[in-house]
């Protein structure tokens, strides 16, 4: 019986110029953001090679240690192959570090270089099931009930011997169908031509991710159709049951996660980073104040340094834990805020399962600051190496020149930010799934009721 | 005849369920998103009072020309007051930059910033115009021609002795302001918000662009309802009509404006940003290898020589070492502005291509006449290197009447003259004339669009 109104349902969206209309839409947005975004990693992917490449070259020609010591080295992040279905945060974790001994490490320009990719967000799968998904999902579904109401289909169906439940189930599952098909296989068909045209390729636990970002596009999907499938039944005209549908969309999709960072921000101030990068400059200054005396031995010059370093590790720990502290809790507030919209919980899931979202930005900060005690650690390594190697030898030039040779390249620590692990992600994401659940729940339910008690003759 | 079909249509409109939904989404989003960011730039305004004056506090403390000549002084970016309205480009996380002797200066980012900003576009009032009211256009007239067909009114109306011609006109003008009023009356609300903060100081050239890009934005409204207008004549049905209204919408509004600067970047590539720095650090490798000194030997010869062979000397190292950092600076400059060159080459490309969709027109004409923009971030920039000009010139003077700095501190050490980095926007005319190409096409777009409704129409048949 199911199958038989399944089928029937299926049916008739198939022929409907809305299937055609939405499936094509949702072909041509597909299809081509994941082409142009591929593009796009191909070229970032080529020039991070050349970077690398070009990085390894200028450590084994440089003639100079000490300056390695001092200004530091470039490194950056390999591109992410997600980035052609979620940008994300990409366009800031894909900047090159500088990472220096005696300096704070800093951020280079984007590589996402045109200014006018600041001015408009990015079109890539994330964006188009957020906003064109949800958006058909709501087509596809607010005059399900109404609107065979009105024609009167619906009290022809209910003229058969079939439970009011089985109606309702097959009417979901019909048109959802409809939408979600067009749009997987579409996906699947950018996935295909991105990675047959460009050299982006999908391996390992990226293609487990990728898989999860499918079903939590799937469920997002889900909720918003069950909501307008609820309205459909709660409603008795469809324009009626469109324009609330649409309402709740507008502000759910275009307003309150748009509006929440900023209040958030607004809400729970932390010191700008420039505030923050100059305080931690004046601990160093006032750290050392007391080196800069005249007639100092070696040991005493070497004590103050000690005592120096430490008094400025401390305060420095001292104002970072407080600063990411109450920086962690303006980023909580405002996820928390915005997670009052489903789709809000619908990018956070589906963002860091790209391996670009809000959790991988923190891990960035830490790993950078990890990386760079690394990094000291190897050049002391190498330069009390090269002082017990050069103890016997007696002429000064010949003992500058083997101090100052340059390095192997494989001698310092790969910089390799690692993925956030699955599980850790699927941990993470537990707060947004369940709302995503629980909302598609609630939404079933009350078509469920709705539709028991829905009177046909009126 | 005319004023009484207006009225029939706005009377019609004003009854019905979704012309209240969209009359109240409107203007509550319009106020909430004012009265937010209005918060939100008060707050940014103190941070950057409060940080500038922490970083001359700073500069105070090094103690000698020199010192401050190598750390350089910190800038952050100047809040702008429009961005009130149009956050623009000010969305960046690059917010701070580092003025010294080296190096042309810019904005950097910093890992010490809150990301959930980037993850969403911010919702403010071109965002409200560009993609929610575009869309509630759409909504407002997708069945103003298609819906009346269907229920017969259409066929009732047309029996009357009324041209057809006004019709469809009082039909444009009728659901125009039921959409129009509600925004003004958004805007209204939003310029009281703004005159009634203390921490807002609009002047009359802002007020001047907020009435401008006041009428940009009835403009693209102007635009999108015709375009529905015109769909809604010609569809057979509305809920045909809709659909193919929703679509052009994610085309125009979504998909077209946000595609631009990927296609560009196709189209006309510029080199990558870390390929630039390389080139810059090759080139002034090659400089810096010409003046080549050799450390060893001239501490030897240094300690031969007698107090004035020795002041001598280091000024002439230094006169050297300027005469370096000149040298490597007209190569950066050079390999920069090439650079840069390209990139706008590239961003206009990116312009023509998405001009085909109203909703970027007016995006790059809002943006602009609001000075949060391209061309704001390019002006800021150049500003950003004339300040760094002037800092070296005042270091420059200044140290250079103290011959003992090299090193240590100096007794007259005084930056109460240094000049302080300011930030003025562009001129309103020339704001708008930069603009002028997208404020006529979206013009040339509504008398388009609404002349095709029009004609299709007066042709149309009836049943």
């Amino acid at each position: 019986m199911f199958l038989t109104l399944l089928d029937r349902e299926l049916r008739s969206h198939l022929l409907t110029y809305r299937f055609a209309l939405s499936s094509g839409l949702l072909f041509l947005l597909l299809v081509g953001s994941a082409t142009i975004l591929g593009v796009n990693y191909e070229r970032r992917l080529d020039a991070f090679t050349e970077a690398q490449l070009a990085r390894k070259q200028k450590l084994a020609e440089s003639t100079d240690f000490r300056t390695l010591q001092w200004q530091g080295t470039q490194q950056e992040k390999p591109p992410n192959p997600l980035s052609v279905f979620t940008v994300g945060l990409e366009r800031e974790l894909s900047r090159s570090v500088t990472i220096a001994v005696r300096e704070e490490p800093t951020l280079g320009r984007s590589k996402f270089s045109n200014p006018l990719y600041v001015l408009f967000p990015a079109p890539d799968f994330l964006y188009i099931v957020n906003i064109v998904g949800s958006l058909l999902a709501i087509l596809f579904a607010f005059n399900a009930i109404c609107g065979d109401h009105e024609d009167g289909t619906l009290r022809l169906v209910m003229s058969h011997p079939v439970p009011r439940h089985v109606v309702l189930l097959a009417k979901w599952a019909g048109g959802f169908l409809a939408l979600l098909v067009p749009l997987l296989a579409s996906t699947l068909t950018g996935l295909l031509v991105a990675s047959t045209t460009t050299s982006f390729v999908l391996r390992g636990a990226d293609t487990s991710a990728f898989i999860g970002m499918l079903l939590v596009a799937t469920l997002y999907l889900s909720m918003f159709y069950t909501l307008a499938l609820s309205v459909s039944v709660l409603t008795r005209r469809s324009s009626t049951s469109l324009v609330i549908c649409f309402l709740i969309w507008v502000l759910w999709v275009l307003a309150v996660p748009n509006v929440a960072p900023i209040v958030a921000r607004a809400l729970v101030p932390v010191p700008s980073a420039g505030a923050i990068a100059s305080e931690r400059a004046a601990i160093r200054r006032a750290a050392f104040v007391g080196m800069r005396r005249r007639g100092l031995d070696r040991d005493q010059r070497d004590a103050l340094r000690e005592e120096a370093e430490q008094r400025q590790a401390k305060e420095t720990d001292a104002l970072m834990s407080d600063f990411t502290r109450r920086l962690q809790a303006q980023v909580a507030a405002s996820t928390t805020m915005a997670r009052l919209s489903p789709s809000a919980s619908y990018v956070y899931a589906t963002a860091s399962l790209a391996g670009s979202g809000l959790a991988e930005f923190s891990a960035m900060r830490v790993y950078i600051d990890r990386y760079r005690a690394e990094f000291a650690d190897a050049l002391e390594r190498i330069e009390s190496d090269r002082r017990r190697s050069v103890e016997g030898i007696q002429d000064r030039e010949e003992r500058d020149e083997m101090m100052e040779a340059p390095i192997d390249p494989n001698d310092l620590p790969v910089f390799a930010p690692p993925r956030i692990p699955l599980a850790q992600i699927a941990a993470d994401g537990q707060i947004d799934i369940l709302l995503l659940v629980i909302l598609n729940g609630t939404f079933f339910l009350l078509a469920y009721f709705g539709f028991r008690r829905y009177d046909l003759a009126s | 005849m005319l004023r009484a079909l207006i009225l029939k249509e706005w009377l019609v409109s004003l009854l019905e369920f979704r012309f209240l939904v969209c009359a109240s989404l409107c203007i509550v989003l319009g106020i909430v998103s004012v009265f937010v960011l209005r918060a939100d730039l008060a707050s940014r305004r103190a941070e950057f009072t409060h940080n500038q004056s922490e970083y001359r506090d700073q500069a105070r403390e090094y103690g000698s020309y020199r010192q401050l000549q190598r750390q350089g002084i910190r800038v952050d970016r100047p809040p702008q007051s429009f961005q009130v309205l149009f956050y623009g480009v000010e969305k960046t996380l690059d917010r701070t930059a580092v003025v010294s002797d080296d190096f042309m200066p810019g904005f950097a980012g910093d890992l010490n910033t809150n990301p959930a900003v980037l993850l969403f576009p911010v919702a403010d009032m071109l965002f409200i115009v560009a993609v929610v009211l575009s869309l509630l256009a759409f909504f407002i007239s997708y069945d103003s021609v298609a819906g009346e067909r269907e229920t017969g009114t259409l066929m009732l109306l047309l029996s009357f002795p009324v041209p057809r011609d006004l019709v469809i006109l009082a039909k444009w003008i009728g659901g125009y302001l039921s959409l129009a009023l509600p925004f003004v009356v958004a805007l209204v609300t939003g310029a009281l918000l703004i005159s009634t903060s203390a921490e807002i100081p609009f002047t009359t050239t802002d007020w001047q662009a907020f009435a401008m890009a006041g009428v940009l934005s009835l403009l693209l409204l102007a635009v999108m309802f015709s375009i529905g207008l015109l769909v809604s004549v010609r569809a057979r049905t509305s809920s045909t009509a809709i659909l193919t209204l929703l679509s052009l919408w994610v085309l125009l509004a979504l998909v077209i404006p946000n595609m631009g600067p990927y296609l560009a970047e196709w189209v006309a590539p510029v080199p990558d940003v870390g390929q630039v720095e390389r080139e810059i650090a090759l080139r002034s490798k090659q400089i810096s290898d010409q003046y080549q000194t050799d450390w060893g030997s001239m501490r030897r010869r240094v300690r031969g020589m007698s107090r004035e062979e020795r002041s001598a000397f280091f000024r002439e190292i230094r006169e050297q070492r300027n005469e370096l950092q000149r040298e490597v600076n007209k190569v950066t400059s050079a390999v920069v502005r090439n650079f840069e060159i390209q990139l706008r080459r590239q961003t206009d490309i990116a312009r023509q291509l998405t001009r085909i969709s109203p909703v970027a027109s007016f995006v790059y004409a809002s943006t602009d006449v609001g000075a949060t923009g391209v061309r704001h971030e390019e002006r800021l920039i150049n500003t950003l290197r004339n300040f760094q000009h002037q800092f070296v010139r005042f270091v420059a003077e200044q140290a250079g009447e103290d011959a003992s700095a090299f090193g240590g501190s100096d007794d007259d050490y005084d930056i109460d003259a240094m000049p302080d980095f300011s930030y003025t926007a562009e001129g309103l005319s020339e704001r708008f004339e930069s603009r002028m190409v997208d404020t006529l096409l979206l013009l040339l777009f509504a008398i388009l669009f609404f002349m095709a409704a029009f004609v299709s129409f007066l042709r149309s048949d009836v049943n």
